[in-house]
């Protein structure tokens, strides 16, 4: 489903310059669930932009579903990412102004799906992240473990093939954090492939191979062998 | 989609009240502003553009050069016959005279001076076939003499009826003594157009009776603004032709017949009757409304598009002040899929409620202001909702706005990289210089019109205050009925005299200064044997006159008491124009009163103002005439006094008054009063600058207020370190308001010259104004930066003021 090759991503301001990547190749199979481990800095959100189209590289190549996409425009990597990838944020992002559903809603706005068909489908997914009862709450009436199952609803609700998680736990108590692990776990039984970047040893862990970084590069690959749950 | 956008927009609103409303604030008054003046020019441009073949109509009007000159919008009345000579080029003539006066009708009360009456010939409804005729036509109605034509408006007051119809063979009095029998009835007049008259007196009467002494048929010599010539040209032809062969033909036979042959050199030309309603120089007819002024219309159209201009720029200040608060959702929003196209037209669509609200707003700030200015603002300017041309107007008022507004925020805010939008990282600082520039241009308008302001408001007080050379001041005068006889100006004239509160009475033709004048051409015949002509300002009176008014002789003495022009004084001016430098070397010269009667001169008055400071002082004569004296002026006794005693007098006055002249109305005038009016013109103009002032001040203190609560959020970290390091409260209020002062510096530099520019040419009107003094430039720059630091010091010290430990947990 994923393969970079050599990928590279370089910040340049007017005096300096970083390296962000440095000629990072991996290879991601339908149906995994990879964790991306590595101290701050390392370059993990930014690879996890550069695989959520949310970004460009600054060289290397990246295939995402048989197509080469690194030199792709704004506008077809937007088509890409709105059929294809869902995002879980650290910090949730939910959009302040909208509704629970609406917020689960706009993806589905976005792929132009039809209004019954759409809360039919919202429903049915807040429903499943047991949500439903919060559905005309707004964000800021939420705790932090009810934003983030909202957030995961969003992700989740155009059935993507891809789930990118940038440290889903990371603004969560280790209960609601183990929630959010389970959910992820229960998405990848399904058919879902996730790519998650973490901090920690233990989520990484609910994941089937760990990626770590260090200065831009990659330098171990482990399949995990324990399988927590 | 649209839901959702319109619902966020709404919400967005909702959530950041306080950005909204300055947002909103900013757009609804340049919105109201220029809607308020797209009302008045829209008034003003729909004159009578529904008439037929308007654009092949012309007024023909009168030129002259010579011992007296200037334009005349009336023609000599034998043009009216030489007109319906010339069939090739002119399809139809209307000649006509605008008349007003008293109406009576039975025994009823006389409805005094009915004005908007024309005598007018059938062909005049050739010329303008747009009435609807409810009774009667042009030919039947108004052939014969003593006919008239009413509006159903008119017939009803006159005659106490529902149908229209029961007017026809009433009669009634014009002028108390010229009988009248309504033959016709039009439907009422519209109201926006100039051929207002609602009453027409058949031409034929005229010559059928006493109208034919005042309005002389088939006349050359006498040119007078209320005989009007109105042609409908053949098509095809251009006024310019007709202007060579009729104007060539009249101009010789004004030089042939009329009075003044080879002293006046008369021109005829064409005014285009689309220009009749805009011609500020020839004017509509005598007693009509004024006539649009286009400088002031586009004076005040440009105004409304700067005013929006700097709305807009406003808008686009705050919204772009606010993009980095929104690029967290431009990043969320572009990462489940958005697209750019999207994303703009969702803030497009924000923009436009934001306008929509704001146009709402707009409306009711019209109203207001329309009332506000209700006295600057003709009759009939109005906002209509169901009009389909202010329809389309407020839907393309708010559409380009909209757009105008809105699509600079869109296309930056939805340009973000949506990896650093996502982190609240979205690059933003080249907007900091735009947005530095957009206040250095409201704060150009803003000081430019603050300069232009002070120069209005100076010469204005220079003009109210200047001394004219007579006194003004506890001067009341009337004007006696007219024509009336002599004896019974005299009998009131002695009556008034011995009222004790009266210092001084004095009988004349008008004040020493006027805002109408007349002239009489005089001769002087030189020493060097030069006869020297000119057209001479008359300010005619009895010999209590310069005493009245406090005028100093200073050279000779007064004229001898006589009914009759016997002497003479002239002031110094005329004095000098005669070759006189010493005023009293002009004394006992002899001057031929036009008509070769000569007459001495026997005094010369110290020069003074002989009518508003637009013009300058030029040679009058003093004379006595009796017949001509149709003002009592008299000077009272009221130092000290109050209102009521000064209300007393007057009434007791009224008492005399209705003794002699029973039934006629006691007008009176406080000469100072008289004289300000000169200047309504330009005390509207300064009404308007300060409507302008004000107004882009306001705009210009939203737009810093958005700017200086962006700076202090962008730099509340700086803050924090500087304070936590030493810095004092003062320190940061003066870093944090420091570059505004600079911004409002760098303005002036480009705001002062053209306040200084626009100024001079202003006041190049008057023949007497004020200086463009240094202080001037001094007291602008200062109170822009005063008004400037008093906008953004509230938001500076509260940003000085806040507790450093909140401010460093911020990142």
């Amino acid at each position: 489903m994923i393969r970079t090759n050599e990928l590279v991503k370089v910040y340049r301001t007017e005096e300096v310059e970083t390296t962000a990547l440095n000629k990072v190749s991996i290879e991601i199979k339908a149906g995994e669930f990879v964790s991306i481990m590595g101290p701050s800095g390392c370059g993990k959100s930014t690879l996890l932009n550069i695989l959520g189209l949310i970004d460009n590289p600054s060289g290397g190549e990246y295939h995402f579903l048989d197509h080469e996409v690194s030199s792709y425009s704004e506008r077809k990597r937007s088509q890409l990412r709105k059929n294809n990838i869902g995002f879980i944020f650290q910090s949730f992002n939910l959009i302040d102004e909208l509704t629970v559903f609406e917020n689960v809603e706009l993806p589905l706005i976005y792929t132009k799906v039809g209004g019954s068909e759409r809360k039919k489908r919202v429903e049915e997914v807040l429903e499943k992240m047991n949500m439903m009862h919060r559905r005309n709450h707004f964000p800021q009436q939420l705790s932090g473990g009810q934003q983030q199952r909202v957030a995961v609803a969003r992700a989740i609700v155009n059935n993507p093939k891809l789930i990118l998680a940038d440290e889903p736990t990371g603004n969560l108590d280790s209960s609601n954090g183990s929630d959010v692990m389970k959910t992820l776990v229960h998405l990848n039984n399904e058919g879902a492939t996730i790519i998650m970047v973490t901090h920690s040893q233990y989520c990484a862990e609910f994941g089937n191979r760990i990626i770590r970084l260090l200065d831009g590069q990659v330098v171990t690959e482990n399949i995990v062998s324990k399988q927590l749950l | 989609m649209l839901q959702n956008y319109f619902k966020i927009a709404a919400r967005n609103l909702w959530r950041n009240k306080l950005h909204a409303f300055i947002n909103v604030l900013g757009l609804s008054i340049g919105l109201g502003a220029c809607l308020v003046i797209y009302l008045l020019a829209e008034y003003e441009l729909s004159f009578d553009t529904f008439r037929t073949d308007k654009e092949r109509i012309y007024r023909i009007y009168s030129s002259f050069d010579g011992v007296f000159s200037g334009f005349n919008r009336g023609v000599p009345t034998a043009m009216a016959s030489l007109v319906e000579e010339e069939q090739q080029l002119i399809e139809s003539s209307a000649a006509f005279q605008v008349v007003s006066g008293s109406i009576k009708v039975d025994d009823r009360d006389l409805l005094r001076q009915q004005e908007g009456i024309a005598i007018a010939s059938p062909t005049y409804f050739d010329v303008f076939p747009d009435y609807e005729w409810l009774v009667g036509n042009p030919v039947t109605s108004l052939s014969e003499p003593y006919k008239a034509v009413l509006t159903e408006e008119r017939a009803k007051q006159y005659f106490d009826i529902t149908d229209p119809g029961e007017a026809i063979g009433q009669q009634f009095h014009f002028r108390d003594s010229l009988p009248l029998t309504v033959a016709g009835i039009i439907a009422n007049i519209p109201k926006r157009t100039d051929l207002d008259f609602e009453m027409f007196i058949s031409h034929s009467t005229i010559e059928a009776s006493w109208l034919k002494n005042n309005y002389e048929p088939n006349n050359w010599s006498n040119t007078n603004s209320s005989h009007q010539v109105f042609v409908k040209l053949q098509s095809g032809i251009e006024p310019e032709q007709v202007e060579a062969t009729l104007g060539q033909d009249a101009k010789a036979l004004y030089k042939k017949d009329s009075y003044f042959g080879d002293d006046v050199d008369a021109g005829f030309h064409l005014q285009s009757f689309t220009d009749l309603h805009y011609n500020a120089d020839l004017s509509i007819f005598d007693h009509s409304r004024e006539p649009a002024h286009m400088p002031t219309l586009y004076a005040l159209l440009s105004i409304a598009g700067i005013l929006l201009f700097i709305a807009i720029i406003n808008f686009i200040n705050l919204e772009t002040a606010q993009a980095s608060r929104r690029s967290l959702e431009v990043g969320i929003r572009k990462a489940i899929g958005g697209t750019r196209k999207e994303l703009i037209i969702q803030f497009l669509l924000e923009t436009l409620v934001l306008t929509v609200v704001a146009v709402a707003v707009s409306l009711a700030l019209a109203k207001v202001g329309l009332r506000y200015f209700a006295d600057y603002i003709p009759e009939g300017v109005g906002l209509d909702i169901t009009s389909p041309l202010h329809l389309s107007f407020l839907l393309g008022l708010t559409l380009t706005v909209a757009l105008l507004a809105g699509a600079y925020p869109a296309f930056i805010m939805s340009g973000y990289k949506p990896a650093f939008a996502l982190k609240g990282k979205a690059k933003n600082s080249g907007h900091v210089n735009l947005r530095r520039g957009l206040i250095i241009f409201q704060f150009i308008i803003a000081q430019a019109l603050i300069f232009g302001n002070l120069a209005i408001g100076q010469q204005l007080n220079y003009m109210l205050n200047k001394d004219m050379g007579f006194e003004k001041d506890a001067i009341v005068y009337f004007y006696v009925p007219w024509q009336s006889a002599n004896e019974k100006k005299i009998i009131l004239a002695n009556e008034l005299r011995a009222y004790p509160e009266i210092k001084a009475l004095s009988l004349h033709e008008q004040t020493p200064a006027s805002s109408s004048y007349s002239t009489t051409v005089m001769k002087y015949q030189s020493k060097s044997g030069e006869e020297i002509k000119y057209s001479t300002y008359r300010k005619f009176g009895d010999t209590s006159f310069i005493h009245l008014y406090g005028m100093d002789i200073i050279a000779g003495r007064n004229m001898v008491p006589s009914d009759t022009l016997y002497e003479i004084l002239v002031n110094e001016a005329y004095a000098e124009y005669l070759g006189f430098d010493n005023p009293a070397d002009a004394l006992g010269e002899q001057l031929d009163y036009g008509d070769g009667k000569m007459v001495p001169i026997v005094g010369v008055v110290d020069n003074f103002h002989f009518s508003s400071l637009h013009d300058k002082i030029e040679p009058v004569v003093i004379g006595s005439d009796i017949d001509d004296y149709g003002i009592i002026g008299l000077k009272l006794q009221i130092t000290g006094q109050e209102g009521a005693h000064i209300q007393a007098i007057l009434e007791r006055m009224e008492q005399s008054w209705n003794k002699i002249y029973p039934g006629e109305p006691f007008e009176y005038n406080f000469l100072d009063e008289t004289i300000a009016n000169f200047y309504r013109s330009e005390r509207r103009a300064s009404v308007l600058s300060t409507f302008a002032m004000s107004i882009a001040i306001l705009i210009s203190c939203l737009g810093l207020l958005g700017l200086i609560s962006y700076t202090t959020a962008q730099r509340t970290k700086e803050i924090g370190i500087r304070k936590v390091l030493g810095a004092s409260v003062q320190q940061l209020v003066a870093l944090l308001t420091k570059d505004f002062v600079i911004l409002v510096l760098v303005a002036a530099v480009v705001a002062l010259p053209i306040g200084w520019y626009m100024s001079k040419q202003w006041l190049q009107d008057f023949a007497y104004h004020i200086h463009l003094d240094w202080w001037m430039f001094v007291l602008v720059t200062g109170a822009a930066i005063l008004i400037a630091l008093l906008t953004v010091s509230f938001r500076a010290l509260r940003a000085a003021l806040a507790n450093p430990a909140d401010s460093l947990k911020y990142e």
